[in-house]
């Protein structure tokens, strides 16, 4: 499947997703479930960060190694720009040695 | 003759959310651009990366979806990711279908301009008593969109100017994950996110060693979810560190 098609199916399944609640009218959702769900994004963003990260072929080490430490720049400065560029700049340092 | 909040025009209350929303440029432009080098260190064209930013509008499910494709995900996993990720907007569209209601043809364009910043900013800027309004919903969300956009087309110029070796050289492909970081980072903080958080790491590091790294991302996500759920019902109250 091309990548044409699977970013419209993406924009399809969001968009569904947004209209949803737009569109009911009175829903009442289990608690149990409403807890589930507040916290799939820090589960689902855990998980791709550690996939990601830890599957790279060359320059593995390095990357997990950066990404501690970028890790730590988003902890105590709370800007994105500032862990992105921490975990870019400690990689590019590393993988040159 | 003191003029009622609600006389104001709606253009008014459109710029009042638009302008209210620039403070988080700072973070839609950045990740549009995060995201535009991406998505062409992992082949996309510009059209491709642009249409996407102007279809899918989620930063979070485009980031991941780039990281996915590096892997070689199939189309099913893509849009259970992506959803996954945006799996609280039915939610957030209740709250907003609840105190609005719009009718007709203009559901479908706040649908599609609905995020958490634009709410936020929106409930923010509308006035006396902070009631949510549409013109100051769509105002800020058109706002987001611009920005996002905007930072996306910028991203992808420069991932296009940038031979790719240079561009895995500088370990490009870090950016994603990285900004997930930045995100989550201020989510951790109580005991049972912390919980959440570990879970799902040891289960996706687990499970990406034996099925691809897009199911795995999505069991991990489901299991460390309801490991969640079931912790926060044995504690009524969280604990804050």
């Amino acid at each position: 499947m091309s990548m044409t098609v699977q970013i419209v199916a993406m924009a399809i399944g969001v968009y569904a997703l947004r209209m949803t609640g737009l569109v009911l009218r009175e829903v009442t959702i289990p608690v149990s479930l409403d807890r589930g769900l507040r916290f799939v994004p820090v589960a689902m963003l855990t998980a791709l960060v550690v996939t990601s990260v830890t599957r790279r072929g060359e320059g593995r080490t390095e990357g997990i190694v950066a990404a501690m430490v970028a890790a730590l720049v988003a902890r105590w400065t709370g800007k994105m720009w500032m862990c992105i560029v921490t975990g870019i700049v400690v990689y590019g340092m590393l993988h040159r040695l | 003759m003191e003029q009622n909040e609600d006389d104001k025009a709606r253009g008014y209350w459109f710029r009042r959310g638009f302008v209210g929303l620039v403070p988080l440029w700072a973070g839609a432009i950045p990740s549009g651009i995060a995201f535009g080098v991406a998505a062409r260190d992992v082949g996309l064209s510009a059209v491709q990366t642009q249409v996407m930013s102007l279809t899918l509008f989620s930063a979070a499910a485009q980031l991941s979806a780039t990281t996915l494709w590096a892997a070689g995900t199939s189309t099913v996993v893509l849009v259970a990711t992506a959803m996954a990720l945006n799996a609280h907007l039915p939610l957030l569209g209740l709250a907003v279908g609840r105190s609005v209601r719009p009718a007709g043809a203009v559901r479908f364009l706040t649908g599609w301009l609905l995020t958490d910043g634009a709410f936020g900013i929106a409930l923010g800027r509308g006035g006396q008593g902070g009631q949510l309004r549409l013109a100051t919903l769509l105002g800020a969300g058109t706002s987001m969109y611009l920005s996002f956009n905007a930072g996306t087309a910028i991203g992808a110029l420069v991932g296009a100017a940038i031979p790719k070796h240079v561009l895995s050289d500088l370990g490009i492909d870090l950016v994603a994950p990285l900004s997930f970081l930045a995100v989550l980072a201020p989510l951790i903080r109580t005991r049972v996110t912390l919980l959440v958080a570990a879970v799902a790491g040891c289960t996706a590091f687990g499970l990406a060693r034996v099925i691809p790294s897009g199911l795995a991302v999505l069991g991990a996500g489901v299991v460390a979810s309801m490991v969640g759920a079931w912790y926060q019902e044995r504690i009524p109250s969280e604990r804050v560190r």
